[in-house]
């Protein structure tokens, strides 16, 4: 009987087994009214799952199925099992995607991952509310008594901002607002530091990996695949030997060539490069203070490739009659400026 | 209002494999266009659709991903985890783009299970035609007396290129089939980099009334300074009357007006739909 509490939950088998358990030993199972038991020889309870509804009451935990059955548990019980449950049914029923990025950014958002966190104490901070930082977006959680949770995406400059003093914005308008800087301007390269301010959204699981993505396109795939080790960066020989049309005269840039544009463009971006010039075996350029670890960019964007681009269309000029692949010139302190 | 833990309350769950859940994604959809990182213009209608479509239960994941601004093709196809993953080209025509750059960008590294279907370019649509003659019909007003295609001659520009036959190939069509619904009309393909030029658009008819639709997604610097240009009109004059075209004037005793870019019409983003049911069809028909 226990099982038509517990089997329609699907519950992980810790949690089962915990609760059986404590339900047995407790003597839980108090009341039972209406339809008699199917029976061993009966398949009706079997060919279709019965919808379970658990109520917490005051006095313990009650279980409607079709009103045949009804449990209670003591409160101990309820106070110590709830937020295996609720938490269980968050990710499991609310959340999904299991093995996806935007599942384990949200688990992280909770600090999942940090050591000797417990459910008890992932609740508690939950219910004051929990804040990371990503890029230049600060994103809070915070759960409410059923565990659910809700999500709040922020410049991170106005973290300390009074709510009401901020705009609330619609999800849709926000790839239009993450397009645009505080003064109407075009802005291409999302990684740079201009995101605009005075604004916040509020949203559910679903919402917010969309919003962050909206705001850093596939940062969080990226992410992922990073902290997984199966992030392959391409270096830039790589990106400019598949390229056609007018783009293919990147397979003439030299190394001081990108490294001149990475000094002037990716100064910009908040983006951690782990593209090198050529080669993948390269050491991983070290996290500078500027740069927000968890954003990674793991090709050559349009814009570099553009400028690298002009540079070299601009020495091919009359004037110019060195060639791009001569190493020679690059010193060893220009080299180390972008490429360390 | 301090909130405080508590878990003794009410709460009612009914579990059932019928309610969605967030991250359960099964149909994606990605609007492949070419962008640009100097003007925004050039992916703003591509974010239009993608936020028309967001707002429709048609697919669990609508993404925009560009050629040349963030987010590019690979970065992007890699980001989505929808089961069933369509691409589709904001492309005014095929060429290039549809069959050399988004296949290279979007196989999938060696190793990596894939499974994308890029779709046809919406521009060859035959629903486009569609547009083209709304967009040829809406800038004129009741007390213009235009009724139909058989009072003006329509000119579809489009860009087309000197080394890719294909890419002509959609104006063309269209201006076919808007000749063959209705044998008055007057309708012309015309392109700038290959003949005829859209610098014959004029002499090309004898109408009065002569209105020039750009076959083209983004509003870039072809569509907002070099067409009306050619046409000889003042790209700085813009009318900013969504009723009428974005540029008009008289030209040798004729009326040359000037309309938004079909890549701007609202109903593109159906388009967009139409063509992933087709390859749908396609997937499951093969």
């Amino acid at each position: 009987m226990t099982d038509a509490l517990v089997e329609p939950l699907e519950a992980p088998d810790g949690v089962r087994a915990a609760f059986r358990t404590t339900l047995e030993d407790a003597g839980v199972v108090e009341h039972r009214y209406g339809q008699a038991d199917p029976g061993p020889g009966s398949d009706a309870a079997h060919d279709e799952p019965a919808v379970v509804s658990v109520v917490a009451t005051d006095s313990g935990v009650r279980v409607d199925d079709d009103d045949t059955h009804r449990y209670a548990t003591p409160d101990a019980v309820v106070d110590h099992h709830a937020p295996l449950v609720t938490d269980w049914f968050y990710w499991e029923r609310t959340v999904g995607g299991h093995g996806t990025p935007e599942r384990a950014f949200l688990r992280w958002l909770e600090g999942v991952d940090v050591a000797d966190q417990t459910i008890a104490k992932r609740y508690d901070d939950l219910w004051k509310g929990l804040c990371r930082t990503w890029g230049q977006l600060t994103v809070c959680v915070e759960r409410d008594r059923t565990g659910n949770r809700r999500y709040e995406l922020r410049h991170v400059e106005d973290a300390a901002v009074e709510p009401d003093a901020l705009r609330q914005i619609d999800p849709f308008d926000l790839p239009e607002l993450a397009r645009t800087d505080e003064d109407g301007d075009y802005r291409p390269l999302r990684g740079s530091e201009t995101l605009q301010r005075g604004w916040r959204l509020r949203l559910d699981a679903g919402g917010v990996v969309r919003a962050v993505d909206d705001v850093y396109p596939a940062s969080i795939a990226t992410w992922y695949r990073d902290r997984t080790d199966r992030l392959e960066p391409v270096s830039f020989r790589e990106t400019a030997a598949r390229q056609t049309g007018h783009l293919r005269s990147l397979a003439d840039a030299s190394r001081t060539d990108v490294a001149a544009v990475v000094r002037d463009r990716c100064s910009d971006c908040l983006k951690r490069r782990v593209w090198e010039f050529e080669g993948s075996d390269s050491d991983r350029v070290s996290a500078e203070s500027t740069r927000d670890d968890r954003l990674v960019c793991p090709e050559a964007c349009a814009l570099v490739r553009s400028d690298v681009r002009c540079r070299v269309v601009d020495d091919d000029g009359p004037d110019h009659d060195h060639g791009h692949d001569d190493e020679s010139e690059t010193s060893d302190s220009d080299r180390s400026d972008a490429f360390s | 209002m301090t909130k405080s833990p508590s878990h003794g309350h009410r709460q009612q769950y009914r579990p059932t494999n019928a309610t969605p859940r967030a991250l359960d994604r099964d149909l994606g959809v990605v609007l492949a266009a070419h962008g640009s990182h100097r003007s925004r213009g050039s992916g703003d209608p591509v974010y239009g659709h993608a936020r028309r479509l967001r707002r429709r239960p048609i697919f669990d994941e609508v993404q925009v991903a560009f050629w040349q601004e963030e987010p590019g093709f690979a970065e992007v196809l890699r980001a989505t985890t929808a089961t069933h993953r369509f691409v589709v080209p904001l492309f005014a025509s095929e060429g290039y783009f549809t069959r050399t750059v988004l296949p290279r960008e979007l196989t999938a590294p060696p190793g990596v299970e894939d499974d994308v279907t890029i779709t046809d370019p919406v521009g060859t649509a035959p629903a486009v035609t569609d547009l083209i003659a709304s967009r040829a019909l809406e800038v004129f007003r009741a007390d213009d007396a235009v009724c139909d295609l058989a009072d003006i001659a329509v000119a579809i520009v489009a860009h087309g290129a000197e080394n890719d036959p294909r890419s002509a190939v959609a104006a063309a069509d269209h201006a076919q089939r808007l000749r063959s619904h209705d044998p008055n009309a007057a309708v012309e393909a015309f392109y700038l980099e290959e003949p005829p030029y859209v610098s014959e658009v004029l002499e090309s008819f004898d109408r009065r009334q002569i209105v020039a639709v750009p076959l083209f997604v983004g509003q870039g610097g072809h569509v907002t300074t070099d067409v009306p240009e050619l046409l000889g009109l003042d790209p700085t004059e813009r009318i900013d009357d969504a009723a009428t075209a974005t540029h008009a004037g008289k030209i040798d005793g004729r009326t040359v007006r000037y309309t938004e870019p079909i890549g701007t019409h609202p109903a593109l983003a159906d388009v967009a739909v139409r063509r992933v049911l087709e390859a749908t069809t396609e997937v499951t028909d093969s």
